[in-house]
């Protein structure tokens, strides 16, 4: 994915060492609450009960 | 300091032989001055610089070849054991492995020269799958270079080093000593080109507290999310602040990402 964007052209991309797991274990903020987002085909997905 | 000289010339090419080898398999051991000291010592002493060049040669393609024996019988599987030696293990072995993939076998010709890589490459090539033939090819030509760099810088300044073990042979005792803290130096100092090295190799990613300095300092990094919905329902959580983005959505939405911002990538 970092590749994918590097080749369209965006200079500074770096991902997260060890990702979301490793940023909640190091007891840092997260997000919890449920998401709405777009996806590529239009679709919402389900909204938050 | 005089019978260790003559103790090198007697035992010079099996002492070279397992000083290198030791050295190949990865342990932090100086073989290049005993290589640069085994030069000097074939200019002016009773040593020949054909056999001490070969038996550095063959001590080091032998280490090399358990590395890449290893490297083919375990696959993925060696440099992850590698990597979890110093590195984080799920980006090192696919950016060690593009080192190599960059320049390919010939990479081995001059992975001695470069502190971290020397290990590395051969498990690498035989995880690789490349034949042994040309392993062997590479790797001889590899430590040709390498064991000749040494012999011959013995050879070309053993005026200077002769000097020194007469010096040091003057000390008596103490010449253990000097020789005792240069290794312990050396020790160290092959540790951090080490520590430098695989810093490197990971300085394509951000950890976890640089991020999160990043956003205190207010500079805004884009975060993106870019989990699969399967691992999204997996786990809901995400980083404050972060867009959710797959791969595939990728050319639909690249407009919607600022090109003066970092971006920062994560997954579970």
């Amino acid at each position: 994915m970092a590749r994918l964007l590097i080749d369209r052209g965006f200079k500074k991309v770096r991902p997260l060492a060890g990702g979301l797991e490793a940023w909640a274990e190091a007891g840092y903020e997260v997000d919890s609450e449920p998401l709405i987002t777009i996806t590529a085909t239009g679709a919402l997905p389900r909204p938050p009960a | 300091m005089a019978q260790l000289t003559e103790l090198v010339i007697l035992y010079g090419l099996p002492l070279i032989f397992g000083i290198v080898l030791l050295e190949q398999i990865g342990l932090p051991i100086p073989a290049i001055p005993v290589l640069v000291v085994a030069g000097a010592l074939a200019v002016d002493r009773d040593l020949s610089a054909p056999k001490i060049l070969g038996i550095a040669v063959l001590a080091s393609v032998l280490a090399d070849s358990l590395w890449y024996w290893l490297g083919v019988r375990q696959g993925q599987r060696i440099l992850k054991l590698l990597c979890r030696i110093s590195l984080s293990p799920d980006s090192c072995v696919r950016q060690t492995e593009s080192l190599f993939e960059r320049y390919g076998m010939p990479s081995l010709l001059f992975a001695k020269f470069i502190p971290g890589f020397s290990t590395v490459a051969p498990p690498l090539a035989g995880a690789a799958g490349a034949h042994f033939a040309a392993f062997l090819l590479y790797d001889t030509g590899g430590a040709l270079l390498w064991a000749g760099a040494g012999v011959g810088g013995g050879m070309i300044f053993h005026r200077a080093i002769d000097r020194v073990l007469a010096f040091l042979g003057s000390l008596g005792g103490w010449a253990f000593a000097i020789l005792a803290i240069a290794l312990v130096g050396f020790v160290a100092a092959k540790w951090w080109q080490r520590r430098r090295f695989y810093k490197v190799l990971r300085m394509a990613r951000i950890s976890v507290d640089e991020l999160r300095e990043l956003i205190q300092k207010g500079e805004r990094p884009v975060v993106l999310d870019v989990r699969t919905p399967g691992g999204f329902a997996r786990d809901p959580r995400r980083l404050p602040g972060a867009s959710v983005m797959e791969a595939s959505q990728i050319d639909a939405r690249v407009a919607e990402l600022p090109r003066d911002r970092e971006i920062i990538l994560y997954c579970t």
